[in-house]
C-alpha cells in the first residue's frame, strides 16, 4: 500500500513539472493581454491542480512533512473572485506570486518524502 | 492580500511592492488598475510601449491612475521632450491632482495632463495647440497599465480622435507647403531675418506677474481703447497690426507687434507705420515685405520643428493657430505677464461690424450684412450675437489656449462680442480698478539681442547641404522609377529581369532615403507626407488573397507613386529654395 503511495507521489512530482510550465505560460499570456488564450489553458490547471490536491489527500499519511493545500484553496478562490471581475491581471498575479511558490514548496516535500525512501 | 471594505468606487491601496494603486468599481465589477502585486512591472511595460524616446519626441499617455510612472517617466526624459497625459475618469484625476504625486507634473511644462471627454471636441482642439503639425512624426503613444480594457470605449474613441487629428496635420501641411507658394516663399524670406533678430526665449517672464492687454480689432475697440493713453505705463500692451495705427493715433505706444498672416493686407495695414520702432514678433510665416522694412528690433519664433534645424537652434514657438490674437496671448503668457486683459476681442460681428471704425484702412468696408454666417452665440450680457464659422473657431481656440495656460488670469474687457469661456468679464475701467499696480519700466533693449550662435552664413551652408541632398535624391528617385517600370513588366509580362536584383537596388535607395530624412528635417517635413499618403493607399495594398502576379504589380507601382511624388516635391521645391535663398 505504502508503494502505490510512493508511485503516486513519484507521478505527482513529475506531473508538477508539467503543471508548472502550463501555468507560467497562462501568466505569460495574462500579462501580454491574451485572455482567451490563457483561458484556455486554466481548464487544464484547474484539472490539474485538483488532482494534485487529490493525490496530496490520499498520501498524508506518508508524507514525511504534512503538505496542506488549505492556502492554494484560498488563494483559488480569490482567483475565482478575481475571473468574475474581469480582473486578468490579478489572475495572472495570483498565479504567479501565489500559486506557483505553493506548488514549488509541495514539489520540495514531495521529493523529501520520496528521497527519504 | 489587503482588500479594502470601502463602498466607494475608487479605493487607493498599497500594493505588494509598496506603491499606490487605485481599486476601481465600474459597472458592479472591482478591478486594479493595474498590477496589485507589481506596479513596477505596469511602469517597466509602460515605458517599454515607448520604445527609444528620442530629443523632440512628444509622448501621450492615456491613464494617469496614481501617478505611480511619473517619477521614472521624468527619469528617461530629454529636455524637449514633452509628455501629455489624459485621464478618461473625472474622479481619478480629481483625486491624482490631490495627492503628493501631481506634484511630479508641476515642476516644469515637461508634462502636462488633460481631462478626456468622450463626447466633445477638446481632445482636438488640445491635440491641435499642443502638437504642431511638424512634430506629427515625433509622436509616441502608450496606455497604463489596464486601461485598454478598464476604459477600453474611451480608449478606442481616444484613438480615433488622436488619428484623425494626425491625418489632419499631414493634410494640412501637405496643403500648406505644396500648394501654398505664398507661405514657402515667406518662410524662405523670413529666415535670413532671423539671423538678425532675438529669438522669443530671451523674453521669458520679462515682465513677470505684470498685467497685460492684448489690443484687437473687434468692433467693441471703440468703445475704450481711448482709455488706454491714461493706463499704458502701467500695462504691456500688445497688438496685431490692424491695430498699430489705431493705438498710435490715440498716443498709446505698444510694446510689442505681432505679425503672423503672409497676406497682402497685413503689410497695407501697416506700410506706413514701420518706422516707429515697436519691436516686431515675427515667424518664418509672417509677410516678409513687413519684416523687412520694420525699422525697429525684431524678435522671432518658429512655427516649425526644421527651421529650428536650419538655425541650429530650438525656439520657443508662439505658432498657436488661429488669429494674430493668439500669438499676442502667447507672448502675453510666455512673457509672464499675468492678468492678461482683452479689448476689442469680439470674436463676433457685434452691431453688424466686421472690425472698429477705426480699425480699417480707406478701401475697406466695415459692414457685415453681406457677411456670410448665421452662427448666434453667448455673448458677455447673456444674449445672443451673430458670428460665423471662422471667428467661432477662434473663439474655441482662444478658449482653449485659455485652459492649457490656465495658470493666468483671463479677463475679457471687451465690453461686448461673444462671451469667451475661462475669462472674467469687466469693463477695463473695472480691470484697471482691480489691479494695483504702479508704473513700471518697459525698457527691455538688454534683452533685445541677436543669437550669435545664429548665423546667416551657417543659415545659408545648411540650405546649400540641403539642396545638394535633394539634387542626390532627384538622381535616386529616377532610377527607382526606372527599376519599378522594370518591376510592372516582369509581372505583367514576364519580362526578363533579375527581380531579386532590383528589389536590392530598390531597398539601398530606400535606405538612402531614410538616411536623408534623419539627417535633414526639411526634407523629411517636405517628403514625408508624400511616402504617408502613397504607402498607406488602400490601391498599393497587398491583400491576403492577392497572386503573385496581383501582389508583385502591387508593389511596382507603389515604388513608382512614391518615388514619382517625391521626384514632383523635389523639381517644385528647389526652383523656390534658388530664388529666394541664393538669388539664383
Amino acid at each position: 500500500m505504502k508503494n502505490n503511495k510512493i508511485e503516486v507521489l513519484k507521478m505527482a512530482s513529475e506531473y508538477i513539472v508539467e503543471l508548472k510550465i502550463g501555468i507560467k505560460k497562462a501568466i505569460e499570456y495574462f500579462q501580454d493581454g491574451r485572455e482567451n488564450e490563457a483561458c484556455n489553458l486554466i481548464i487544464y490547471i484547474t484539472e490539474g491542480i485538483q488532482w494534485l490536491s487529490d493525490a496530496i489527500k490520499l498520501t498524508l499519511d506518508i508524507q514525511k512533512e504534512p503538505i496542506t493545500v488549505n492556502i492554494m484553496n484560498q488563494k483559488l478562490e480569490e482567483i475565482l473572485e478575481a475571473f468574475e471581475n474581469s480582473d486578468y491581471i490579478l489572475v495572472g498575479d495570483l498565479f504567479e506570486y501565489e500559486i506557483l511558490p505553493i506548488i514549488e514548496e509541495i514539489d520540495e516535500k514531495i521529493n523529501k518524502t520520496i528521497n527519504d525512501e | 492580500m489587503e482588500h479594502n471594505n470601502n463602498s466607494n468606487d475608487y479605493t487607493v491601496v498599497t500594493s505588494k511592492d509598496g506603491k499606490l494603486i487605485l481599486r476601481v468599481t465600474k459597472a458592479s465589477k472591482t478591478v486594479y488598475l493595474g498590477s496589485f502585486y507589481s506596479v513596477a512591472r505596469d511602469i517597466d511595460q509602460l515605458i517599454g510601449q515607448l520604445e527609444e524616446i528620442k530629443p523632440y519626441d512628444i509622448i501621450i499617455i492615456f491613464g494617469i491612475a496614481t501617478g505611480e510612472y511619473l517619477g521614472k517617466l521624468r527619469e528617461i526624459l530629454f529636455e524637449h521632450n514633452r509628455v501629455l497625459i489624459f485621464e478618461p475618469d473625472e474622479k481619478i484625476l480629481a483625486d491624482f491632482l490631490a495627492s503628493k504625486n501631481s506634484e511630479l507634473i508641476n515642476i516644469d511644462d515637461k508634462i502636462k495632463l488633460f481631462k478626456f471627454n468622450v463626447d466633445n471636441n477638446s481632445l482636438k482642439e488640445i491635440l491641435n495647440f499642443q502638437i504642431n503639425d511638424y512634430e506629427l512624426e515625433q509622436i509616441k503613444f502608450a496606455f497604463y497599465a489596464n486601461y485598454n480594457s478598464v476604459y477600453g470605449e474611451e480608449l478606442s474613441e481616444f484613438l480615433d480622435e488622436l488619428k484623425l487629428t494626425i491625418s489632419a496635420g499631414y493634410v494640412d501641411r501637405v496643403t500648406r507647403l505644396v500648394h501654398s507658394k505664398r507661405w514657402f516663399n515667406c518662410f524662405l524670406r523670413n529666415i535670413k531675418f532671423m539671423a538678425e533678430s532675438t529669438p522669443t526665449d530671451y523674453l521669458k517672464d520679462v515682465f513677470k506677474n505684470k498685467p497685460a492687454i492684448i489690443v484687437s480689432a473687434g468692433p467693441s475697440l471703440e468703445k475704450n481703447v481711448h482709455k488706454l493713453k491714461k493706463l499704458q505705463d502701467k500695462f504691456v500692451i500688445i497688438t496685431g497690426g490692424r491695430t498699430l495705427g489705431t493705438l498710435l493715433n490715440e498716443g498709446v505706444k505698444p510694446d510689442f507687434l505681432c505679425v503672423v498672416d503672409p497676406v497682402e493686407n497685413t503689410y497695407t495695414l501697416v506700410k506706413d507705420l514701420l518706422e516707429y520702432n515697436t519691436p516686431l514678433v515675427f515667424y518664418e510665416g509672417s509677410n516678409p515685405d513687413v519684416v523687412n522694412q520694420h525699422k525697429g528690433k525684431k524678435i522671432y519664433f518658429t512655427g516649425n520643428y526644421f527651421t529650428n534645424e536650419i538655425l541650429g537652434k530650438e525656439v520657443k514657438t508662439l505658432a498657436y493657430g488661429g488669429s494674430v490674437a493668439h500669438t499676442c496671448m502667447g507672448l502675453a503668457v510666455h512673457l509672464g505677464c499675468d492678468p492678461v486683459i482683452f479689448i476689442g476681442q469680439d470674436f463676433a460681428f457685434t452691431n453688424e461690424k466686421l472690425h472698429a471704425s477705426n480699425a480699417i484702412h480707406e478701401e475697406e468696408t466695415n459692414n457685415a450684412d453681406n457677411t456670410e454666417g448665421n452662427i448666434f452665440v453667448d455673448d458677455i450680457f447673456g444674449n445672443k450675437v451673430r458670428t460665423n464659422a471662422m471667428h467661432n473657431e477662434f473663439r474655441r481656440k482662444m478658449e482653449s489656449l485659455i485652459q492649457i495656460f490656465k495658470d493666468v488670469t483671463y479677463i475679457n474687457a471687451t465690453e461686448g462680442g461673444a462671451n469667451i469661456k475661462g475669462t472674467k468679464i469687466m469693463t477695463l475701467d473695472e480691470a484697471a480698478l482691480s489691479i494695483e499696480i504702479d508704473k513700471f519700466s518697459k525698457d527691455i533693449e538688454q534683452y533685445l539681442i541677436k543669437n550669435d550662435d545664429v548665423k546667416l552664413e551657417k543659415i545659408i551652408d545648411k540650405f546649400s547641404e540641403t539642396l545638394e541632398c535633394m539634387i542626390d535624391l532627384k538622381k535616386e528617385c529616377k532610377k527607382a522609377i526606372g527599376l519599378s517600370e522594370d518591376l510592372k513588366q516582369y509581372f505583367e509580362n514576364r519580362k526578363k529581369v533579375d527581380v531579386i536584383k532590383i528589389n536590392e537596388k530598390l531597398d539601398e535607395i530606400d535606405q538612402k532615403l531614410n538616411k536623408a530624412f534623419k539627417e535633414f528635417a526639411f526634407i523629411q517635413f517636405l517628403l514625408y507626407p508624400t511616402t504617408q499618403y502613397v504607402l498607406g493607399n488602400q490601391k498599393f495594398l497587398v491583400l491576403p488573397d492577392d497572386a503573385e502576379n496581383i501582389a508583385g504589380k502591387k508593389i511596382a507601382l507603389r515604388v513608382r507613386a512614391l518615388y514619382k511624388g517625391i521626384l514632383k516635391v523635389i523639381d517644385e521645391v528647389v526652383p523656390i529654395i534658388n530664388k529666394y535663398v541664393f538669388n539664383k
